[in-house]
């Protein structure tokens, strides 16, 4: 009986948590809000503001933001210092590092599932596979990313295939742990001996029930790829000039940090507050499919943020 | 020990094969050409490109190039940079202590700091200083190193004006390179102390910058390993013997805590020693970061392959020595790895 009512008060503290997770944490609703409204904001921005992220006014040389003394409402946030309006450039830049995480997620996504369940499946396969991925991981991340753009060439998109490569490996590594784990236990075995066959035992058994930990990885990579990516582009390994990506502008404003500190401090702390709310919903996701395994780093690789 | 040591040695090389691979052949199919890169935008005669060419053996084809890469590599010879026109090992070795002061520099603090903030945010668990601990570490996870770089500056030699900029030390001092770490070389010179606070007000910044992520790293590290022992059952048994708390947690638990540091510190090293990238073009560092950035930007292939491969002997150096520190320091750790080797 006591252990009857131990094992309910344990599953109704579980329900609290998971209910929890929707309800009542206003840390993470503020952060689907921040979400929310910068992906709308910065989506919506061409259509809002009819001046273009590009738009050069002569006169306006990197005017302050409206707060500070010969700031004005005509540039809420500024001009840089071809007196281009810093505002419709940071929400330019919203819109480019948002695709930029979706891309990068994706292709980590896909190649990292691929990759993951044949090296989980084919036994010959496998130590080729893992053996690459020991050698990448054992790398930073910033400098595979910078050696792939060297082979590639620098540009925006090649930044971005440098960055899911740098998050692949951790993908492999989680896709095959989570099929490895799945193929052990008795339901698959049983389906199996059914003469369920392999497509059948990946997609209908294997896939769902890892779910909840790979879209925890993939929220990671999409915050990993804006950070790498935004990385690069200040290196000028990746997005050029005169594009508004944030990193970008970040590395044309170093050279007013005496006069302007604007131009440098905005675009960054747009990196930060994008960033910070994706890995707090990814970090929150985890908790919520699996609480035992909230990892210590919080983080899906320190080494690729290095540096 | 030796054995171990050995087998160790031998487990890296096929990794070690896999990286001159790759960094040698993809690094050749880069699209662009170093010897019109050399040779500026209106470039020189057809004969003056062959000559060029054949005089850096980029004629001959890619298999025999890669053959005489490995040849010259096992006589420690990697190259000249096609820039600069000097070895590249002889260029990585003078930029590597850079770096290696940095990066040290940079860990030492963030052990320092992140091991008692890890601890202080386990003992007050879920108090306010807890919170702020930990949220200040999760903020860390989600900065890009760059631009807390550039804060920094901005507010520390910006506004106001304590640190330098950019550099090493102040261009009065005049330093033998003798070790080639400033803050060793400096006792060497005639402005012994003088020169130490130049060489360290130097470091403090990018110290900090590079420093920031391991010490969020840590500090989440130190705090859930910390909680962990806490709940093992000799802390209990140690209690139970009626130990009082300070013993409990600094003799019991505390050495215990720091066993799986050491496996972060260790990679921790080798990511810091080879991807202080961002951190040394920020504050200008004549590291390998920014020589390596250097050479990928200029498409100067020695410096890429050469660099990458002794980017990738440090870290394989680093995997082994932690290897070697834990075998040392944990019996349970030393009696798996070495009866592995007895089995095999």
């Amino acid at each position: 009986m006591k252990k009857m009512l131990r094992n309910y008060f344990q599953k109704e503290k579980l329900f609290q948590k998971r209910s929890h997770f929707i309800k009542k944490d206003t840390l993470l609703f503020c952060c689907l809000l921040g979400l929310a409204f910068i992906s709308l904001a910065s989506f919506f921005s061409s259509w809002i503001f009819s001046h273009s992220p590009y738009t050069v006014y002569g006169d306006f040389l990197t005017v302050p933001p409206f707060w500070m003394e010969g700031g004005s409402f005509q540039f809420p946030l500024g001009t840089d210092d071809l007196g281009r309006d810093l505002m419709i450039r940071l929400l330019q830049g919203g819109k480019i590092s948002l695709l930029v995480g979706g891309v990068v997620m994706i292709i980590s996504l896909v190649f990292g599932l691929i990759l993951g369940m044949i090296a989980a499946l084919s036994n010959r396969v496998a130590p080729w596979i893992m053996g690459m991925v020991d050698i990448f991981m054992s790398f930073p991340g910033i400098l595979i990313a910078i050696v792939v753009v060297a082979i590639l060439g620098p540009g925006l998109f090649n930044a971005c295939l440098a960055a899911s490569l740098m998050c692949l490996p951790l993908m492999i590594r989680l896709v095959r742990s989570l099929a490895l784990r799945e193929m052990g236990l008795p339901y698959v075995e049983s389906s199996r001996s059914f003469g369920a066959g392999t497509p059948r035992l990946v997609f209908f058994h294997i896939l769902p029930n890892c779910l909840g930990e790979i879209s925890v990885q993939s929220v990671l990579n999409f915050s990993e790829g804006i950070l790498t990516v935004a990385a690069l582009s200040f290196l000028g390994l990746g997005a050029q000039p005169p594009l508004p990506e944030w990193g970008v502008m970040i590395s044309d404003g170093r050279a007013y940090i005496q006069n302007a500190w604007w131009l440098i401090c905005l675009p960054g702390l747009c990196l930060l507050i994008l960033v910070l709310c994706v890995n707090i919903i990814g970090e929150r996701l985890r908790d919520f499919f699996d609480p035992r395994l909230s990892s210590p780093s919080g983080s899906s690789d320190p080494i690729g943020k290095f540096a | 020990m030796a054995s171990f040591l050995f087998k160790r040695f031998v487990q890296a090389v096929p990794a070690l094969i896999g990286v001159t691979l790759i960094s040698f052949f993809v690094l050749r199919l880069i699209p662009g050409d170093p010897i019109q890169q050399l040779l500026g935008e209106r470039g020189g005669s057809p004969e003056l490109v062959q000559e060029m060419r054949a005089a850096l053996g980029l004629d001959k084809p890619l298999w025999v190039q890669y053959f005489l890469f490995l040849k010259s590599l096992f006589q420690g010879d990697l190259g000249t940079s096609l820039i600069t026109g000097q070895p590249v090992l002889r260029e990585f070795l003078t930029y590597f202590p850079a770096t290696v002061e940095l990066s040290f520099f940079a860990l030492t603090g963030a052990l320092l700091l992140g091991i008692p903030l890890g601890i202080a945010s386990a003992l007050k668990r879920n108090t306010v200083l807890d919170y702020t601990i930990m949220g200040g570490s999760f903020l860390g996870f989600s900065m890009s190193v760059f631009w807390w770089g550039l804060m920094l500056i901005l507010v520390f030699s910006v506004t106001l004006g304590w640190t330098p900029v950019a550099g090493r030390i102040g261009a009065l001092y005049d330093i033998n390179q003798v070790t080639g770490f400033y803050l060793i070389d400096v006792w060497f010179s005639e402005s012994g102390l003088k020169a130490f606070g130049s060489a360290l007000s130097h470091l403090l910044l990018p110290g900090f910058t590079l420093g920031a992520i391991p010490l969020a790293f840590i500090v989440r590290m130190t705090r859930s390993g910390f909680l962990e022992v806490l709940k093992r059952d000799y802390i209990r048994t140690a209690w139970g013997k009626g130990l009082g708390s300070g013993r409990v947690f600094f003799l019991h638990a505390f050495f215990n805590t720091l066993l799986p540091l050491v496996t972060v510190v260790g990679f921790l090293t080798g990511a810091l020693l080879t991807g202080a990238v961002l951190t040394e073009t920020v504050f200008s560092w004549p590291g390998i970061g920014h020589w390596f950035v250097k050479g990928v930007l200029s498409r100067d292939y020695p410096v890429i392959t050469g660099g990458v491969l002794l980017m990738a002997f440090v870290i394989v150096g680093i995997n082994i020595l932690v290897d070697v520190i834990y075998i040392k320091i944990d019996p349970s750790v030393r009696d798996l790895l070495l009866k592995n080797e007895k089995n095999a």
